[in-house]
């Protein structure tokens, strides 16, 4: 129910230009202000500007911080998605070649990025060594040979790629060749197993 | 009495000699077989050599060099096994080849039967067989007659030579190190090797793929109706002949090496960089031809 003494208002033109405040309080507000006025002029103040000096530190402080939080959020969702959301995507890696000299056994496998086929390709040429041991001794040193042919293939490749790296023959190629490595090393550890050494 | 440090040594050699043969022994045996039941066969060292026969019968020979050298023989269930054992190795396990002295191992099997030929340093050679082998070997070289189409073959360092019989049928053959022949086959064929050479003959090719990383390639093959062939080296040359009733496209590549045809056609220049290739069509374009290289040459005719 509304109060009958109150106007219904319909338009905003209905509304009052001005309307005047139910008592003054200003100088009431005044009073307040003078005495704690005189209680400051009691208490000598600090030097002056060293508030000041204090909040602007502290602002710059929180600048930092803001900018530091930022870039923590950034690195965050970078490796999210690195790491988490894409694994079938790691970081180029190099990996060295067995039976070739240091320095230019490092093999760049940028277009190699399956992680399953590099562990398995990392797990076949760490135990090559011992599984080339099991086999015959004329075979052992043919499958080095053609393990080196494989592997002088691949540099060869990666040379070309180096000068055309949107060559799709070459990627092709190098793809080719990876997977001709791993028939081999899968060889020589099924050979390996059928020659007893189990 | 100067010969007589020589006679003393000529003496004891025979005696050596005599008492290895004497130890040396000849094994046989014959067991009942399925005509199309399976035979596995094993061997360490030397040799295994299978010729199919008409008898429902395994016939088994071998010549055991020492003592410590056996031959288990088991057929039951359509399945016949036959291995060399040394010590007390088994079927499964027979021991490391090292010191084992190589024994040639002989077998007569029914001619529907299939093959499971396994070897270390041993080779394999198959003759007469209609039903589908399977022989692998690590070192030796595998020299086999092939019947039903459907076979694979594989070695790690040996050399591998297959006469097929042209039935239609799948054959997947490899090689590390060897080299690798296939002839007469019909069907599809994957052949490959890593620096031996490979040459190949398929009439008709279903589909043919052949790869190798340093050997050349020799191929010859009329295509089927919509068959494919791809080659693949990286510096071997290869040296393709393919002809096809109902035509086929074609497609050579390679980055440092030369391309060249038959078709009087010369090979262009890619525009971004160094390489050729070469595409056409010969016929009604119905089978597909491809050929990659790094820096082999490559040649394609048609010979019809």
């Amino acid at each position: 129910m509304s109060d009958p003494g109150e106007r219904k208002i319909r338009r905003l033109g209905e509304l009052p230009r001005e309307v005047a405040p139910p008592h003054d309080g200003w100088p009431a507000l005044e009073a307040r202000l003078r005495a704690s006025g005189m209680r400051a002029a009691d208490n000598p103040p600090e030097r002056p500007g060293a508030g000041r000096r204090v909040s602007r530190w502290q602002r710059q402080l929180m600048r930092l911080g803001a900018l530091a939080a930022v870039l923590a959020a950034v690195v965050l969702g970078i490796s999210i998605d690195r790491w988490v959301l894409s694994p079938g995507h790691p970081a180029p890696q190099r990996m060295a070649a067995p039976g070739t000299g240091a320095a230019g056994a490092g093999l760049q496998v940028a277009y190699i990025t399956d992680p399953r086929y590099l562990r398995e390709r990392e797990a076949l040429l760490s135990s090559l060594n011992a599984r080339l041991a099991s086999l015959p001794p004329p075979t052992r040193q043919k499958v080095l040979q053609s393990l080196s042919a494989i592997h002088q293939s691949m540099r060869e490749i990666q040379l070309a790629l180096g000068r055309e790296p949107g060559n799709a023959l070459l990627q092709e190629l190098l793809i080719d060749t990876y997977q001709n490595e791993m028939h081999v090393l899968s060889t020589v550890q099924e050979a390996s197993y059928g020659s007893g050494e189990t | 009495m100067k010969n007589f440090p020589s006679s003393i040594a000529v003496l004891s050699l025979s005696l050596t000699f005599a008492v290895a043969a004497a130890h040396a022994a000849t094994f046989q045996r014959q067991v009942s077989a399925d005509p199309h039941g399976v035979i596995d066969v094993s061997n360490v060292a030397g040799s295994i050599v299978i010729d199919g026969w008409d008898k429902p019968l395994v016939a088994v020979t071998a010549d055991l060099p020492s003592g410590s050298a056996r031959v288990a023989v088991t057929s039951a269930h359509g399945r016949t096994r036959v291995c060399v054992t040394y010590g007390s190795g088994s079927c499964d396990s027979p021991g490391w080849f090292h010191g084992k002295r190589p024994v040639r191992l002989q077998l007569h099997v029914p001619a529907g039967s299939e093959i499971r030929a396994s070897g270390v340093s041993a080779s394999i050679s198959s003759r007469g067989i209609a039903g589908t082998q399977h022989l692998h070997t690590v070192s030796g070289d595998i020299d086999a007659d092939l019947g039903s189409g459907n076979d694979d073959v594989k070695s790690v360092s040996g050399s591998i030579r297959l006469h097929g019989s042209g039935q239609d049928g799948t054959l997947l053959v490899s090689t590390v190190s060897g080299d690798l022949s296939v002839q007469n086959v019909a069907g599809d064929l994957q052949a490959s090797t890593v620096n031996g050479r490979l040459s190949a003959a398929v009439s008709p090719a279903r589909s043919a793929r052949l790869n190798t990383t340093s050997g050349d390639i020799d191929l010859d093959a009329r295509l089927a109706r919509g068959g494919t062939i791809d080659t693949e080296t990286v510096s071997g040359n290869q040296k393709i002949d393919v002809t096809a009733a109902a035509g086929y496209s074609y497609e050579a590549k390679s980055f440092s090496g030369s391309i060249e045809d038959c078709f009087g056609q010369p090979s262009d220049r890619n525009h971004y960089g160094p390489g050729s290739r070469l595409e056409g069509t010969r016929g009604a374009g119905d089978g597909h031809v491809r050929l990659r290289s790094l820096s082999g040459d490559e040649s394609l005719c048609d010979h019809s």
